[in-house]
């Protein structure tokens, strides 16, 4: 027998019993201003910054990875192609979470995964429509494909318990919302 | 003198202040935690338990549709019964992917430490290398985890600076940081040069195929989506039936690990780059594991089996604060460590069962909660019936003279009650001293 077979030979046969009913947290009744707003305390407390596109124009001395199909808007910036070497990375957010200030970003075939990863500084830019109350409402949203949930940038506190920021992910979070 | 005690004897103070100051922090943040994000935290760790114990009630359906969903979304499915099977399969892969020499790079995962992989992959003559900065302070150190979420948790920051000094990894600095930087620097390097991939997953959803994996880091991202294959290893019960029961888990698991609402990546792994896709991993694969598992689901320790490995009940346990993860000997330590080690490898392990008090802590925080502490007397009970615990105090003498009314009196004319007790109970303990006179005369002339 092989593995799979025998493996599958020792587990018992099960009941007919449905499965429990999935636990969700009340989705509440804020408004989209009101839902911002939360999003917006827990992002800042993380350590998240929201930014406008000026703010990046004073980084356009920088290495840039920018997804394909975004429009940053500001001409002779140096968008290298190795995104181990860029300082700033620029991707979509498809939507933001109120209950914890996260952002989801899809990762459709144009996407680039390492953007949103590698360089010190991820950028994400996000409509301001896109935004879900509870994390219930983000996963119900999910699609057939590969997903980042991102809350807050990167951190550790493997050594004595301090918080360091930006140990493999970026350490900064940046988050540009635009108007529909 | 049991193993446990023995270590803790011997443990250096700064160890011991590390971890217990390390835990008595993590568990109050859990509390504020749990009780901010949840209306009535009890009737979520109610639900937890209910959709964990439906997991193991059904986890033959559960487990087929999940090797369905991942076969439909491009993610191949291995099966190993032992850790020997998962290292040949996993070595097996490796070899088709790469030569002896190339970089694999790890994201941190206990089914992998269960089954040793590290050593097995190492010995074939591939560069190995943890990437979650606690797991690679540990590789460096040639030493184990001893916290299953927080592995250095022993370790204070000048330890870890010499560590660094010595290998090269960056000059000694006291700012915990410096050190972090220093870390990314190097492990930059094998990112980049990686050809392989390997982490474990927190939660695999049997509707759907996807594979959850949590982490503060972005080791795990890195280590998923950089290299051209990344296969990942997972317990054969850590299925979750719907893409609906995700939500509450992914609230428990990082409320309970390290007080946060959410950790920083939530990766939801759904297959391979589709062939127009910029990036990520060419071939995804699956091993699942039984290991011990499957004996355990069958026998009276099964419920362990709903544990998500969160490490709240090592955090609040008295006996771990004392002694850190490596007083128990296993992968596996805490009272999660107490019950699973047995549970998977044999009763041969019920020794280690002894290392609690019993005080029910764990039970309390334990969000898919699992009756711990009734599970530890279980197995005791078992370990003194099949002898695998040796108690080493020897009282049955004390006990045949205790228990015969004739013989007790006989002997205490003889000599005091202190004198009966056996030895090494005495030796490490203060008889309180006898005051007055003997209470059967007393007794007696009382009337
Ligand atoms: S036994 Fe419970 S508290 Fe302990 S690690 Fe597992 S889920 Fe967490």
């Amino acid at each position: 027998m092989n593995a799979r077979e025998s493996m599958l030979s020792r587990l018992p046969k099960p009941s007919q019993d449905p499965p429990p009913e999935p636990f969700q947290l009340p989705s509440g009744d804020l408004s989209r201003v009101q839902l911002w707003s939360q999003f917006h305390t827990r992002f800042s407390d993380l350590g998240g910054t929201i930014v406008t596109w000026q703010t990046l124009a004073g980084l356009s001395d920088r290495n840039w990875i920018v997804e394909p199909g975004l429009d940053v808007g500001q001409g002779g910036m140096h968008v290298d192609c190795d995104v181990w070497n860029a300082s700033v990375g620029v991707t979509r957010a498809d939507l933001a979470v109120a209950e914890t200030g996260s952002l989801l970003l899809n990762q459709w075939p144009f996407s680039r995964r390492m953007a949103s990863l590698a360089p010190p500084i991820h950028v994400a830019v996000i409509n301001e429509s896109s935004i879900v109350p509870t994390l219930d409402a983000a996963i119900e949203r999910l699609e057939r494909t590969n997903a980042v949930l991102v809350t807050g940038p990167s951190r550790t506190a493997d050594i004595e318990g301090v918080l360091v920021r930006g140990v493999h992910g970026p350490g900064e979070l940046w988050l540009i919302v635009e108007r529909d | 003198m049991n193993p446990f005690d023995a270590f803790v004897r011997n443990l250096d103070p700064a160890t011991g202040k590390s971890v217990h100051d390390a835990s008595a922090t993590k568990t109050q943040q859990r509390i504020d935690t749990l009780s901010a994000v949840f209306p009535d935290p009890e009737s979520a760790r109610s639900a937890a338990a209910r959709t964990r114990q439906y997991v193991l009630d059904h986890l033959k359906p559960l487990v087929l549709s999940l090797e369905e969903q991942c076969h439909k979304n491009g993610i191949v499915v291995h099966w190993a019964r032992d850790a020997k099977e998962a290292r040949s399969v996993i070595l097996g892969l490796c070899r088709q992917s790469c030569r002896p020499g190339a970089v694999i790079v790890k994201a941190k995962s206990m089914a992998t430490e269960e089954i040793h992989l590290n050593h097995a992959l190492a010995d074939a003559g591939y560069d190995v290398v943890e990437t979650d900065l606690g797991e690679f302070v540990v590789q460096l150190d040639h030493d184990t985890p001893s916290h299953i979420v927080t592995p250095i948790i022993h370790k204070n920051r000048y330890q870890v600076a010499r560590l660094f000094e010595e290998n090269n990894i960056g000059t000694y600095t006291e700012k915990p940081e410096e050190l972090t930087s220093q870390a990314r620097r190097h492990l930059r390097t094998q990112f980049r040069r990686a050809e392989v991939g390997i982490s474990g997953v927190n939660f695999a959803v049997a509707e759907t195929g996807r594979l959850v994996l949590v982490e503060n880091e972005g080791n795990s991202r890195l280590s998923t989506t950089a290299p051209r294959v990344h296969i990942a290893v997972m317990g054969i019960e850590k299925v979750l039936p719907s893409e609906a029961d995700l939500p509450l888990f992914l609230r428990l698991l990082a409320g309970s690990a390290t007080g946060q609402r959410a950790t920083v990546y939530t990766h939801f792994i759904h297959g391979p780059r589709k062939p127009e896709a910029l990036d990520g991993p060419d071939e995804v694969h699956l091993v699942i594991l039984d290991n011990g598992r499957l004996d355990a689901l069958a026998g009276p320790y099964r419920d362990i089996l709903r544990c998500i490995r969160c490490g709240a009940c090592l955090n609040v346990c008295p006996v771990y604060r004392q002694g850190s993860g490596h007083a128990y000997g296993h992968v596996y330590s805490g009272p999660l460590g107490a019950v699973l080690a047995p549970a998977l490898e044999g009763v041969g392990l019920a020794a280690i069962a002894k290392a609690s008090s019993l005080c029910g802590a764990c039970e309390e925080v334990c969000p898919v909660k699992i009756p711990i502490p009734e599970l530890l007397l279980h197995l005791r009970d078992q370990g003194v019936r099949e002898k695998t615990i040796v108690d080493p105090i020897p009282w049955s003498g004390f006990v045949a003279v205790a228990t015969r009314a004739y013989l007790w009196r006989t002997s205490l004319q003889a000599v005091p009650m202190a004198k009966l007790v056996p030895n090494p109970w005495s030796r490490h303990r203060h008889m309180p001293r006898r005051d007055g006179r003997d209470f059967r005369r007393w007794f007696r002339e009382r009337a």
